[in-house]
């Protein structure tokens, strides 16, 4: 199935006797993975920055901007821990997250199996229509639908906050049902006949051929979501609601600006989500299954 | 229960396998019509059904907030007091008599259109050098990944730092070990675009090489081998064989890009405020200004309405052009 | 079977939906429990900076709690708020929302309440329409010359001169000591020597500053000009870099503290960071445009805190209480070791000893000068002076331009 994998593997495997056309591949294996490395840190520097900087105090930082802190200090992690309610935040911003993702990538991908179910001049006026959704600048809308949420009492509650994120469940849709296309019909045909019902098809046919997507998509809203700050700003007024990127920008004063403990913050509000990237890893860019079914 | 199933994906697998597809039988097939004519009815109510979520996100999340601020651009709404007037077209008149909405128009477009131009040219190699093979793979896709994780409202933040025309800036400070003068990169009007651009792309490259090589993976390695035996070369394979492969990936990632670009807001505000000037302005930034800063809510709302409509046709005839190019190579 | 199963997620989709509601619902719960007052207070200031008065308030009142937020997009963030009908019962009132504010009828009338008596006539001015005031601004704000003293003791000098022509002197002198003389911060905050000049042109002619925002067409840019083009000359004479378009208050902030430059425009609000440094430091008036004009300054009276117009009973009572507190002896001198210049009559701001001169001669006497709080459309003018100066720095327009550019935004937002 994942054949590129499996390929490489066997290739790095055979290094018992190296002909010289094998050393001098195995030469540019190594160049090219020392320029690479080095683009790749080069690029890195800011987050490497960002999170040098945690361990310094202001004056050490505004001297020494790249290198190691002169002291190694802790100060600015136990400053955060015990000024913000970090576990708080950390709970908001997890149901928001939590809820708001579910919520979203069920909705996509169920709309992009109704959509490819049945092809008539009714879907295809929904698709289009849908796409309208992308174009809206969220600035336009902000008061409308603050105005809106206030109306049915949802402003200033996390479940207010998550319906707003309901929103992203148009781009989940639009990367589902392209994958969606790709796959083949017949399956679905062929269980349609075995006498299944479209929820029994959705849910053991459906679902586990588009995973790869899903993940992809999972992962992509998940870190939209956590980061989110435009709408959470606005909807959050109470503080024991707010969601840890605005315990971020709360050092970010009207004048000026924290920035160790800006930084600080940012790693620790990041922290989980890097954590959260390396698990998924494996299923985000490999083990596609997309290449066995697809033609 | 499950026989129809398993031939039908036995079926598949042969089909990619032997990369000859093999149809159903006539009998299965004409099996298929009948029962699809019957069930045309009720598909197209089990699709509504499964549809129905969606449609009401949309409608309660964007057409009727769309429709609210069509309404409100065609008052004088201050965006504190509810009572409002018809003013009829006035507020459209008067979008454009603000030169810096022109300005940040010109940006908006400038910076959509490069990011995305940029961002393709560097995202494809980068992912097929990501999926060949060499050491620290694993370590390189996931650096390049991470620099989408954090917010470009944070991003901005410490990328303006990083870009301080000082002689401490970073970028500064590391040109004069080489005895090189300090550039005033946010200070100067095309500097200060071209940072901004900048960060764009470094920030979204990984996460757009990261859905090519979803893609990538999806080319059957049966076809690499093939053209190998047929002495293609790694130059003829990458041009014959992965970029029409790409061609799907290429139109999500490009419309995706172009749509996001034309709706910047975060970045451009967090490193450059929109200036020096008005260089770095853009129209979501106007939408605001017009709006909450002074206090006309219609003529932003006016503005919005435009910008709507005209990201639209820009992004529509983007997905026309791209799909005629993608059916092309199907 | 299927069945089975569609039932079964479609029970946790509701069970799930129905936690999100608990959960937001226990979010929201304790505003109505036990008699207890919440009171809603939404600020300018982040946390940090206002917490203390919080928690003193609610130690003093237990039957008060305040739920307390802030933005770093205060404007937007509260218009969105009042018009979405979620008005804080305590919240800030500027220049930059004043107008509106006032005029929509949002904020409270506090002309005769109790805790109004003490605030100083030029604070309650600033928020104040048709002799009705709506805001209590305890202390004012005045920015001046923030200097190096080890670094102008090297070219002979003890203090900044109290005249632009001295200052431009002094500049060219610690140049050519190879010497960074002067910065300032145009990317975020311009206009900082140009509305001190400016207001020291209007002491002399005697203008009523009251009559600017009330006249029919109105002109800051080309009033301002003359203010401009004496500022100018630092950079027609090349004595600062043209870079300073570019650099944020930050910025300063750090060349200032790695003794990078001998002088920038600042205030009292990163006094803490200057003591922190280590560097020997001094802050002195903005000079006098010209010989016989007086020093003034840059300066405001504070944003004001304001009681939203919709709340009533035990809410309104609390928000007067809040009020109170805000303007009793513990949060003034607070408010003044944080480095405001307290204005509240019969309290005396012991402020540090570098701020002396400019609190006596600035802060205490009222010659201070803030274009936008004299002028109609106060954020629509700071933005566009903002963005038309620098490029009047970069070279790109004239001072020509500089000002009819200004004056056509300010028209066009009529």
């Amino acid at each position: 199935m994942s054949s590129p994998t499996i390929s490489i593997k066997s290739e790095t495997g055979e290094k018992r006797a190296l002909s010289p056309m094998q050393k001098a591949k195995r030469r540019r294996l190594i160049v090219k993975s020392v320029v690479v490395l080095a683009i790749t840190l080069i690029c890195a520097i800011p987050l490497w920055y960002i999170v040098i900087n945690t361990f310094k105090t202001t004056g050490d930082m505004q001297t020494n901007q790249l290198g190691f802190p002169k002291k190694w200090t802790l100060a600015n992690y136990k400053d955060a821990f015990e000024n913000i309610p970090i576990l708080r935040s950390f709970v908001n911003t997890l149901i928001v997250t939590v809820f708001g993702v579910a919520f979203q990538v069920l909705i996509g991908a169920v709309a992009a199996y109704g959509m490819i179910l049945r092809k008539s001049v009714f879907t295809s006026a929904i698709g289009a229509i849908l796409l309208v959704a992308f174009v809206v600048p969220g600035q336009a809308t902000l008061i409308p639908l603050y105005q809106m949420e206030s109306k049915a009492g949802l402003v200033n509650t996390l479940a207010g906050l998550v319906v707003m994120y309901l929103g992203g469940a148009v781009f989940c849709y639009f990367l589902i049902v392209g994958y969606m296309r790709s796959l083949p019909f017949e399956l679905i045909e062929a269980a349609r006949i075995d006498g299944a019902g479209p929820f029994r098809i959705f849910w053991s046919i459906v679902i586990p051929l588009i995973r790869p997507i899903l993940t992809t998509v999972v992962v992509f809203q998940t870190m939209g979501t956590w980061n989110d700050f435009m709408t959470a700003n606005i909807f959050i007024s109470s503080s024991n609601l707010r969601t840890i990127v605005l315990q971020v920008y709360n050092a970010v004063g009207q004048f000026s600006t924290d920035w160790p403990s800006f930084m600080t913050i940012t790693v620790i509000a990041l922290l989980p989500v890097f954590i959260f990237f390396i698990l998924c890893q494996k299923w985000i860019v490999s083990g596609l299954v997309a290449g066995s079914v697809k033609g | 229960m499950m026989t129809h199933v398993m031939s039908a994906v036995t079926r598949i697998k042969g089909r990619s396998e032997t990369s000859d597809p093999t149809p159903g039988t006539v009998d299965e097939k004409s099996l298929y019509k009948k029962r699809k004519r019957r069930q045309g009815l009720r598909d197209d109510l089990t699709s509504f059904w499964f549809l129905l979520p969606i449609l009401a996100v949309f409608v309660i999340l964007f057409a009727v907030p769309l429709v609210q601020t069509l309404i409100y651009s065609f008052t004088d709404f201050n965006g504190y007091s509810m009572n409002m007037h018809y003013v009829g077209w006035v507020n459209y008149q008067k979008v454009f008599t603000d030169s810096s909405t022109l300005q940040g128009l010109i940006f908006t477009v400038i910076y959509a259109v490069l990011q995305t131009i940029f961002i393709t040219v560097i995202a494809i190699p980068l992912a097929v050098t990501l999926n060949g093979k060499f050491f620290g793979r694993n370590f390189a896709r996931s650096m390049f990944f991470f620099f989408s994780v954090p917010s470009m409202a944070i991003l901005g933040l410490v990328w303006r730092y990083i870009f301080s025309p000082m002689k401490t800036g970073l970028v500064n400070s590391f040109l004069g070990l080489f005895g090189i003068d300090s550039l005033p990169w946010l200070s100067n009007s095309h500097l200060a675009q071209g940072c901004v651009i900048f960060v764009a792309v470094w920030a979204q490259i990984g996460w757009h090489a990261t859905l090519y090589l979803a893609f990538l993976q999806s080319i059957p390695h049966d076809l690499y081998e093939q053209a190998t035996v047929d002495g293609a070369s790694k130059r003829q394979q990458f041009v014959h064989i992965t970029l029409p492969q790409l061609v799907p990936g290429i139109v999500t990632s490009t419309f995706l890009l172009m749509n996001g670009g034309l709706k910047v807001y975060d970045l451009p505000f967090t490193l450059t405020k929109g200036g020096p000037g008005y260089s770095t302005y853009t129209v979501t930034q106007s939408i605001i200004q017009q709006g909450i800063g002074q206090s006309q809510y219609g003529v932003g709302s006016a503005l919005a309405v435009l910008f709507t409509l005209a990201t639209a046709v820009v992004v529509f005839a983007q997905m026309g052009v791209a799909n005629s190019i993608s059916r092309r190579f199907q | 079977m299927s069945i089975g199963k569609a039932a079964k997620a479609a029970l946790a989709i509701i069970a799930s939906g129905a936690m999100v509601a608990s959960m937001a619902a226990c979010g929201n719960s304790d505003s109505a429990s036990g008699g207890k007052v919440t009171l809603t207070y939404f600020s300018w200031n982040n946390e940090e900076a206002s917490k203390a008065y919080v928690n003193e308030f609610e130690k003093e009142n237990p039957d008060i709690t305040i739920d307390f937020g802030s933005s770093t997009s205060y404007v937007q963030t509260l218009q969105t708020r009042l018009v979405g009908n979620q008005a804080p019962d305590v919240f800030i009132i500027t220049s930059e929302n004043k107008a509106d504010l006032i005029s929509n009828g949002y904020v409270k009338d506090l002309t005769n309440e109790s805790f109004m008596k003490n605030i100083s006539d030029a604070n309650k001015e600033f928020v104040s329409k048709d002799n009705k005031v709506y805001g209590m601004s305890t202390s004012s704000w005045a920015s001046g010359i923030v200097y190096n003293k080890d670094l102008l003791k090297k070219v002979g000098v003890d203090s900044v001169p109290t005249t632009w022509d001295g200052f431009l002197a002094l500049c060219k002198k610690l140049k050519a000591a190879g010497i960074t003389p002067y910065l300032e911060a145009n990317a975020d905050d311009t206009r900082r020597i140009q509305d001190a000049f400016y207001g020291g042109i209007l002491a002399k002619k005697g203008t009523d500053l009251t009559k600017l925002s009330e006249a029919k067409t109105q002109t800051p840019g080309t009033d301002e000009k003359t203010a401009y083009k004496a500022w100018m000359k630092l950079y027609d004479q090349g004595l600062v870099t043209r870079d300073t378009v570019g650099m944020t208050g930050d910025d300063l902030k750090t060349q200032f503290t790695g003794g990078q430059v001998a002088m920038i425009t600042d205030g009292a609000w990163d006094f803490s960071t200057f003591k922190e440094s280590g560097v020997n430091w001094g802050f002195s008036q903005i000079p006098a445009m010209e010989e016989g004009m007086e020093q003034y300054s840059q300066g405001s009276p504070s944003p004001a805190w304001a009681i939203s117009s919709k709340i009533s009973g035990a809410k309104l009572k609390a928000a007067e209480k809040f009020l109170t507190f805000m303007q009793s002896k513990w949060s003034l001198k607070e408010q003044s070791d944080g480095g405001d210049a307290v204005t509240v009559k019969g309290f005396n701001s012991n402020v540090v000893d570098q701020y002396k001169n400019v609190y006596e001669k600035n802060v205490k006497t009222g010659k201070y000068f803030l274009l936008t709080n004299f002028y109609s459309k106060p954020s629509v003018l700071s933005t566009a002076t903002q963005s038309e100066t620098q490029q009047l720095v970069q070279g790109s327009i004239t001072l020509d331009q500089f000002a009819t550019n200004v004056d056509k935004k300010i028209a066009e937002a009529q």
